[in-house]
């Protein structure tokens, strides 16, 4: 049961965005999260739409994994979507019944927000979907390295990340087994009251923790054996090259970005009203 | 020449007993042992023996309380010398899920030339001989999760031969194997000792112990007696001591020898004896 | 009335002497997926109440996802399988009282040790099997304990996790014995323990096999140890059962053997030399004590063979 959880989702393909190195992939995909903010007329979702279609088509994920992801957030979509509509009172008054009144104003933020949220986890799902977990952790620690000069342990993050990353499919399986056999003794996880079924999984998280503390022991023999003493000379066996494509791919989004925000400065007027309410409504602030 | 030297070899874990207070309970004792370069040693004995304590003494993960641990001429006691001494006697461990420090083949198996400074052009070459070594080339890129308990242990030999160490030390290294990835973590083990590498296999199964230059037999703490395998093989009671079996037909060979039948001792293949008992019997 | 009511009883569970019988059972993990593998086809398998049956077989051939069948831990999705008197092939099944008398052992068992006691750790399937009287449980608890040689007053106290390798899973084992199953259902109960150790969980299973009449199932790498313990062998290969007959009868074929990656016990390997020269070797020699004095018995008349 729990093997169906795939980690990373990562969708091995050949593709343009496949091949793009992961640190571009991953700056690309942040200035889009922030330019999606900055997005606030219909027109300019019709913009990004397009643009996220020509994204999908050049990156031969197949559409059914991108939903997948969007169907990852859905509760919090029609959250979003319902208190915009019933706690917005802007704009003209629609219908009322009882204490309920929607605004037209509270449909427009609506719409608004759930294409926002939904762009939002469709642009980053291309950059999992392309990218291995490995292929992102090396992108993270390369763009943080300028960080050392103030301290911050970026090797240490990236080290962490890395064995994260190598101990999950064991933790799943190991979770899975003691599960199975914790079952096998007539543990009941389904039935029973909160704290009768939060009792039920002690069984489960203290053979865990103790596995979890015994693999950590080895895990460091092991690479103290192999000679590890943190950062100091360290080097790296992989090189990460910048090719032609992610040159293109750049340019591209940045002329992408400079039409978004050309676009948002000639309905700034929108915008701030936006951005207030992001702040009066104290709701979806959230999410962000 | 001796690569590793034992003198007078004491290490204690700490211990609490129920009272919190603290005690000491032996791991190894007054151990003396030296190791030939290019030898293929075997370190037997039964769970608990102290035959892991020892392992861990030998590339400085642990210190010895009293007496010295040598190491190509280094002392492990001093600090200075751990990183020489890991580059020199490398490591496998006995659980393969808990050696990977990365998700892919190739950078699990860089990890250590990593920490060495290496140059990167000659990390790579390092890897990929290291694999070839293993007969693991194929799968370099591939996530190491997916494969089979003897190919993760080929990987992380790899990782270990990558550092380019004099001696490798097996730390119970086929004990959760099934008998596949047994017999492929003990070809990789014999081919490098062809080549030169000093082997210390650790180990519970007899078996493995056939072919070795020379048997260390542990127990509780104390190496009680050091051999050839016909010689280890041959004493009985002592086996029967420390709680490990010969392999069954060496164990038949004996047997039958004390009755009077003309067979060769030590005879790990069955079948073989099976011929002479015949040849015995048609006489 | 569903589907599954009207499958028809085999005779071997009707008049109880079959302890497991399987029908055609076939399992697919991930079906209709990219990802779907067959990991049973068409299993036929009987096993008799109060036998110890061994199944070996390469990783990966299906024997561990058959085993897990036997609790229904994995549900059957085709195909007929009985288990005692439960039909798991039926839509509702009753998995407290099956997993009661179906006890399972489960590779390196010690690691599914929690409790703060011993005592608790070994109670804890009795209190999800309704055994509610707390010296009712106490007395079942000990009784396992005993049973699997360790000192109930010296050790019911302690922490699981003080105790040695070999006694955990001692600890563990005695946690699926104080339910009293019939059927002891064992995934390679000897893995990662010294030839000591391994001995005395060999030992105490054969022994709960032939005083208590358990019916033991149990998967295992070692032909050696299957050899000596087992009354049968089932072999499985990708996921079917290939060979199912007894373990002398099993090893004679060397070639298949071999050629299925599995191993062939040292005593075997030495009785089929002698049987292919011409010596007659009594089946039930199996142990080197055994096949030792087979060999002074055909010493003694050595003319006749």
């Amino acid at each position: 049961m729990l093997k169906d959880v795939t980690f990373g989702q990562y969708y091995p393909a050949d593709s343009f965005i496949h091949r793009m190195d992961a640190r571009v992939k991953l700056l690309l995909c942040l200035l889009f999260m922030v330019g999606i903010f900055f997005v606030t007329s219909f027109a300019g979702f019709a913009f990004i739409t397009v643009f996220l279609i020509t994204l999908i088509a050049s990156s031969r994920i197949p559409l059914r994994s991108i939903l997948k992801s969007v169907k990852g957030i859905i509760v919090l979509l029609l959250l979003t979507v319902i208190l915009n509509i019933f706690f917005t009172k802007t704009g003209t008054l629609l219908c009322k019944w009882w204490i309920f009144e929607i605004y037209d104003g509270g449909l427009y933020f609506a719409a608004k927000m759930f294409l926002r949220l939904t762009y939002l986890v469709v642009g980053s799902s291309v950059l999992t979907l392309t990218t291995t977990p490995v292929d992102l952790t090396h992108a993270i620690e390369s763009l943080l390295k300028p960080l050392k000069v103030i301290k911050v342990p970026v090797h240490e993050i990236a080290l962490i990340m890395s064995l994260t990353l190598s101990l999950i499919p064991g933790l799943i399986d190991e979770t899975d087994r003691i599960i199975r056999a914790q079952k096998a003794r007539g543990a009941n996880f389904d039935t029973g009251g909160l704290v009768k079924r939060v009792k039920a999984f002690v069984p489960i998280l203290i053979p865990l923790l103790v596995g979890g503390f015994r693999r950590a022991e080895e895990l460091a023999n092991a690479m103290n054996s192999r000679c590890y003493e943190g950062s100091n000379k360290r080097t790296q066996m992989r090189i990460m090259k910048l090719s032609w494509r992610d040159f293109v791919a750049t340019f591209i989004a940045l002329l992408f970005f400079v039409t978004v925000f050309v676009v948002y400065g000639m309905q700034s007027k929108w915008a701030t009203a936006d951005v207030g309410w992001l702040y009066i409504n104290g709701v979806n602030w959230l999410y962000f | 020449m001796d690569i590793i030297t034992l003198e007078n070899v004491s290490y204690y874990y700490k211990t609490y007993d129920d009272e919190g207070a603290a005690a000491q309970a032996s791991g190894v004792e007054g151990i003396n042992l030296t190791i030939r370069e290019g030898a293929f040693v075997a370190l037997v004995g039964h769970n608990g023996s102290g035959k892991s304590t020892l392992a861990k003494l030998l590339n400085g993960l642990l210190v010895p309380n009293s007496g010295t641990v040598t190491v190509c001429g280094l002392d492990t006691a001093d600090k200075k010398n751990i990183f020489e001494i890991r580059k020199n006697v490398g490591m496998v461990f006995q659980n393969p899920d808990n050696q990977m420090v990365a998700s892919i083949v190739e950078e699990d198996v860089a990890f250590g030339p990593e920490n060495l400074g290496v140059p990167q052009p000659e990390i790579v070459e390092r890897v990929y001989s290291a694999l070839e070594q293993v007969g693991m080339t194929e799968y370099a890129k591939r996530s190491p999760h997916k494969l089979s308990g003897g190919q993760k242990q080929r990987i992380a030999i790899a990782g270990a031969l990558a550092i380019r160490p004099k001696v490798i030390v097996f730390d119970e290294s086929t004990a959760m194997l099934d008998p596949q990835g047994r017999r492929e973590v003990l070809s990789v083990a014999r081919e490098l000792n062809k080549q030169g590498m000093t082997v210390i296999l650790i180990t519970h199964f007899m078996e493995e112990v056939y072919g070795c230059d020379e048997v260390v037999v542990m127990s509780g703490g104390h190496i009680v007696k050091i051999g050839k395998p016909s010689e280890i093989f041959a004493d009985e009671r002592l086996l029967e001591a420390v709680g490990l079996d010969a392999p069954r037909s060496v164990a038949l060979a004996a047997k039958l020898k004390s009755v009077g039948f003309d067979v060769t001792e030590n005879c790990i293949d069955a079948r073989t004896l099976g011929v002479e008992v015949c040849r015995n019997l048609t006489k | 009335m569903s589907k599954s009511d009207k499958v028809v009883i085999p005779q071997a569970v009707a008049d109880g002497a079959a302890a497991i019988v399987a029908d055609k059972l076939n399992f697919t993990y991930n079906p209709k997926s990219p990802f779907s593998k067959q990991a049973l086809k068409d299993v036929t398998l009987t096993v008799n109440r109060g036998e110890f049956v061994a199944i070996v077989g390469h990783t990966g051939s299906g024997k561990t996802t058959f085993v897990q069948h036997l609790n229904a831990l994995i549900r059957v999705q085709n195909g007929g399988l009985f288990v005692l008197d439960y039909n798991l092939s039926a839509k509702k099944v009753d998995l407290k009282t099956l997993r009661g008398r179906v006890g399972m052992v489960f590779q390196y068992p010690e690691y599914q040790l929690f409790a703060d006691t011993v005592l608790d750790d070994v109670c804890f399937g009795l209190k999800n099997f309704g055994v509610t009287d707390k010296e009712k449980r106490e007395q079942l608890a000990q009784n396992a304990l005993e049973l699997v040689g360790m000192d109930f007053d010296k050790v019911k106290n302690k922490s699981p996790f003080d105790l040695s390798g070999g006694e955990k899973r001692r600890v563990a084992l005695a946690g699926v014995l104080a339910m009293e199953p019939q059927i002891l259902v064992m995934d390679e109960p000897t893995a990662g323990l010294d030839p000591r150790g391994k001995r005395e969980i060999l030992s105490l299973v054969s022994s709960i096999n032939r005083h208590k009449g358990v019916t033991v199932v149990m998967v295992s790498h070692d032909m050696n140890e299957v050899y000596e313990n087992a009354d049968r062998i089932i072999v499985f290969r990708e996921g079917e059962v290939a060979y199912d007959t007894t373990p002398r009868q099993l090893f004679k074929k060397e070639d298949e053997i071999i050629s299925m990656n599995l191993e062939i016990p040292h005593m075997a390997k030495f009785c089929n030399e002698l049987e292919r020269q011409g010596y007659v070797i009594p089946d039930d020699c199996k142990t080197v004590e055994q096949v030792f004095d087979a060999v002074l018995a055909l010493k003694g008349g050595v003319g006749n063979a």
